[in-house]
């Protein structure tokens, strides 16, 4: 695709549509020529050399140079302003330009204003196409009253300048209308596909995690718990393997680590986020992503350095900087072909002079700037006394692109049009063009032989309108109303054929024919094409008994079928492109969000397994090396360590729905102390930030007294439970509530009578 | 002491224990520990079983009063029925689990299980646990009340206010006596509150003498969102 004046994305509905529009607007403009030529070989010739020069030369040339860029699938916006701008010059100038015409038909020019119109209104929007239709039907009348326009009469001229742009806005409203509906399709499809990929990342997430927690369970947590029971030789060797074992199962798990796929942009921010609040609820944390970049993939190592070195900065930050403030922005840009994404932690903590920082200390340096070297990024680190310190983590290079493409709403059923077809719109403006059509045969009435035949017909037209209009309860039509219009039409034509004049072109007394035209398009979008096909052969018939007997001849009856016609045929290449859109977008909706499944989500799980992983060894290996190799016994410290070690691996799982490292922290520091903290979590999911943090300062808060015995946190079930903590010192006993904004109320329960 | 045909031993009995667990380590502290120390006098462990085969042929050899089963077997059969077709056979069942899995516990109370006692508890503890099961008793945890708290729809379908506010102070770790003062009601009251949430069931002729019972109820009853095998 080299250039698209409608989407961001790729191979959208929006792009599909705006791109039959644009070979349609094309289209029209190429057929609109051809009814003129005839007049155009007799006028041109006599008419002055600087107006065939300008406007002449210019009109075909921009027509052929929409056909060339449509053919090619580029954007026909600049030669379609072109050919408006063009249109409106030649019938502002053509007093001057043209030689004079008889005033029995249209002038040829008459035949381009329809497909300017469009242009316009399809480039500047409905309103400003209508008011270059009014400025054009204007300029077209008032030259038609000219000599050189005819010297026609007032309400020929009225007439003409009126019907065609009303014609040309019917149908740039109804491209306008599904050109809307398919970007509001593409909105939808966009949030829809954004929340299936969370949806399929939290699933291949629980999945990891399962995995995971099976592992502490059955092998470190039992290890744990059997090293601090263990009282006799026997179980203190089974201990002693079961542990050495357990330390091999950890180092497979590290060594598995997969970090060869990509993950979406959108994944890594969520994950971002959760690790974010895991290391304490207090940080703050945001996003400058635009969401059309959403859907971009990074190398998975990419992403796992950035989130683990982001985390490491972050928990710095949390356990050293002493900082009143804690934030973290993820930022992401497009530079050309590459991705540039960054993240940032801020504290205002501290700080310290990066040059006195002792190089065994240097966690930071070696680890942050090291993994992100690996991964093909940057770090860098600023830092003041008092002021605080700034990590920076960078990465720029080439997004993989999604094998699957195409991102679409689903259609209403394969059957049908696309979803957010305008059904509506296209309903009011057949009956608007009704009205018109009969507003023009009134206007010109004068001209009917007789007035009667025309009145039943207009009132058949309106029969015929709510017929073809009928609102059913599918988009086919129902049999009994595609029977009932195709009369209505002969009705209406075939009254026509007696009141027509057949000694001069009626002109706007043929008020019928756009109308009608209309309604064999309507019949081919309710899926009723052979009925259509069948209206124009009575069209065929009507027109043809009428324009044989008069002094038009065959050049009658094709001037008059080609309108309906042309039509019938757009109206069924659009329903079918249509159709077949639907059924793309369909199929690819199913492929992205498969694709999506098995791949994003498959490796954002497994980047965030590895720092599960990492984290669980950095926990725990220590203390089970420790057992692995302790002598004949396992000596009391080591006992009490595997405890406490224990209670905040499984506290970790029970109660992960609000545990983050800052409350890990300040929990075990009390267990050391052989306070009893105890977390009840009965919530299906995690607590909201504001939450988390009252949790965690109302537990910090508790714990910070000497006298306290014991804790317990419990997590009420629903979002609308609340959570609380109880406190309990030897004299007294303290609950706090928490509601879901946070707001607390914390009273004394008395302990004795 | 009840045995497995529910006659009621002696209290002097030693009581019989069969422990089942897929770690040895677990199997032999246990086997080591229990009945050589003071807090643990009157326990014995008779045999030891590593999967749910094993603990059919042990069963088979040795008699015995309360049996400690690990809730994830590395056999992976389904700790549920494991647990009904035990309870079926008239043995006191008492889960020994890491209790990091809810929905496991729950499966295992509903199948009938008599007590849940926690890996990291002190090994006193799970001694006192094994004696309550093997006299009949069925206990009561901060992990089961949990469970009947957690389970939302079951709280509103069927208690009231009153007793929903008694449940969640008790679960949030409050005892009776400071929940009847918190509540200006009396102490027996707040008891009759935990005791009516019982009832209820008692009423319909489908008497829940403890939580566990009340919890079997309501997953039968499917007030318990639905339980899917691991």
């Amino acid at each position: 695709m080299a250039e698209s004046r409608w989407v961001g994305s790729p191979a959208s509905v929006t792009l599909g549509i705006a791109l039959l529009i644009d070979r349609m607007m094309a289209g029209y403009n190429v057929i609109s020529w051809l009814p003129s030529v005839p007049y155009a070989r007799t006028e041109l010739v006599r008419a002055q050399w600087w107006w065939v020069a300008v406007f002449c030369t210019g009109l075909v040339g921009t027509t052929v140079l929409m056909v060339i860029r449509a053919a090619r699938t580029q954007s026909v916006r600049a030669p379609a302003v072109a050919y408006a701008l063009l249109t409106l010059g030649a019938v502002a100038t053509a007093p001057w330009g043209l030689p004079e015409v008889p005033t029995a038909r249209e002038p040829w020019i008459w035949w381009l204003i329809g497909p300017s119109v469009v242009c316009a209104a399809i480039w500047a929007g409905l309103a400003w196409g209508t008011a270059y239709g009014a400025v054009l039907g204007f300029c077209f009348a008032v030259f038609r009253t000219t000599s050189a326009g005819g010297s026609a009469d007032l309400r020929t001229a009225i007439s003409q300048g009126l019907f065609a742009p009303a014609a040309a806005l019917a149908i740039a409203a109804v491209a306008l209308g599904m050109l809307k509906a398919a970007r509001r399709a593409d909105d939808l499809a966009q949030t829809a596909y954004a929340r299936e990929a969370a949806a399929a990342m939290d699933r291949a997430l629980a999945a990891e995690r399962d995995q995971l927690d099976r592992l502490v369970h059955d092998d470190v947590l039992t290890t744990l718990t059997a090293a601090a029971h263990v009282q006799d030789g026997a179980a203190v060797e089974a201990t002693k393997s079961l542990a050495s074992a357990t330390l091999v199962k950890l180092d497979e798990l590290c060594s598995k680590a997969e970090t060869d796929g990509a993950v979406t942009l959108s994944g890594l921010v969520q994950l971002a986020q959760t690790s974010a609040l895991q290391v304490s609820p207090a940080v703050l944390f945001g996003t400058a992503l635009p969401e059309s970049l959403d859907g971009e993939r990074l190398p998975a190592a990419a992403a796992e350095a950035l989130l683990a070195s982001t985390r490491e900065a972050l928990r710095n930050a949390v356990r050293h900087a002493r900082a009143r403030h804690v934030a973290v922005n993820w930022r992401a840009i497009r530079e050309g072909p590459l991705l540039r994404l960054s993240s940032r932690v801020e504290d205002d903590g501290a700080g310290f002079e990066i040059g006195s920082v002792p190089a065994d200390r240097l966690g930071l340096r070696l680890s942050m700037a090291e993994r992100m070297r690996d991964a093909g990024g940057t770090c860098s680190v600023s830092s003041e006394r008092g002021v605080g310190t700034t990590v920076e983590l960078a990465w720029t290079g080439a997004s993989t692109a999604p094998d699957s493409p195409t991102r679409g709403p689903r259609p209403r059923a394969m059957h049908a049009l696309p979803a957010d077809f305008p059904v509506t719109q296209l309903m009011t403006l057949t009956w608007l063009l009704v009205g018109v059509g009969i507003f023009l045969g009134l206007l010109n009435a004068n001209r009917f032989i007789e007035v009667a035949p025309a009145v039943l017909a207009m009132v058949a037209m309106c029969a015929l309108a709510a017929v073809v209009l009928h609102a059913g309860r599918s988009l086919r039509l129902p049999t009994w109303a595609a029977l009932s219009s195709l009369a209505l039409i002969a009705a209406v034509a075939g009254l026509m054929d007696f009141t027509l004049p057949k000694d001069r072109w009626p002109d706007a007394a043929l008020w019928h024919f756009y109308p009608l035209q209309l309604v064999l398009v309507v019949l081919a979008i309710r899926r009723r094409i052979k009925i259509a096909v069948v209206g124009l052969l009575v069209l065929t018939v009507c027109y043809g008994w009428w324009s044989l007997r008069s002094d038009f001849g065959w050049t009658g009856l094709v001037i008059a079928v080609f309108g309906p016609a042309v039509f019938l045929l757009l109206a069924i290449i659009v329903t079918r492109r249509l159709r077949a859109i639907a059924r793309r977008q369909d199929l690819a909706h199913q492929q992205e969000i498969v694709a999506a499944e098995e791949s994003a989500g498959w490796y954002a799980a497994r980047v965030q397994r590895s720092l599960w992983v990492a984290d669980l060894i950095e926990t725990a290996s220590t203390t089970l090396t420790r057992i692995a190799a302790a002598d004949r016994d396992i000596p009391v410290p080591l006992k009490t360590e595997a405890r406490l070690l224990e209670a905040g691996l499984r506290e970790a799982l029970v109660a992960r729905n609000v545990m983050s490292d800052e409350l890990a922290e300040v929990t075990d520091a009390a267990r050391r102390r052989g306070v009893s903290v105890t977390f009840v979590d009965s919530r299906r999911g995690p607590v909201p930030p504001i939450v988390g943090r009252a949790v965690t300062s109302e537990v910090r808060a508790a714990l910070q007294s000497s006298a306290v015995q014991k804790v317990v946190v419990r997590l009420g079930p629903g979002p609308h439970q609340v959570t609380s903590v109880v406190y309990q010192d030897g004299a007294r006993t303290r609950l706090t509530t928490i509601d879901e904004t946070g707001s607390w109320r914390s009273e004394e329960i008395e302990s004795s009578g | 002491m009840v045995d497995r045909t529910g006659r009621q031993a002696d209290a002097s009995e030693q009581i019989r224990v069969v422990v089942v667990d897929d770690h040895v380590a677990v199997r032999l502290g246990l086997a080591g520990s229990l009945g050589r120390l003071p807090s643990t006098a009157g326990l014995r462990v008779v045999a030891q079983a590593r999967t749910t085969t094993d603990l059919k042929r042990v069963l088979k050899e040795n008699a015995c009063d309360v049996i400690v089963l690990d809730l994830i077997l590395d056999d992976a059969s389904d700790p549920a029925e494991t647990v009904a077709e035990l309870v079926a056979g008239d043995y006191r069942v008492l889960v020994y689990s890491i209790a990091d899995n809810p929905r496991l516990i729950r499966r295992a109370l509903a199948a009938g299980a008599h007590g849940l006692s926690r890996k990291s508890e002190s090994l006193a503890e799970t001694a006192e646990k094994i004696r309550q099961v093997a006299h009949g008793q069925t206990l009561v945890s901060t992990e089961i009340l949990a469970m009947i708290d957690g389970d939302q729809a079951f709280v509103e379908a069927r208690l009231s206010n009153r007793e929903r506010e008694v449940l969640t102070l008790y679960v949030s770790g409050i005892d009776v006596p400071q929940i009847a003062r918190r509540l200006y009601i009396t102490e027996n009251s707040a008891k009759e509150y935990l005791r009516r949430i019982r009832t209820k069931y008692s009423e319909i002729s489908r008497p829940a003498p403890s939580k566990v019972d009340l919890l079997r109820r309501a997953i039968e009853d499917g007030v318990v969102p639905p339980i899917q095998p691991q």
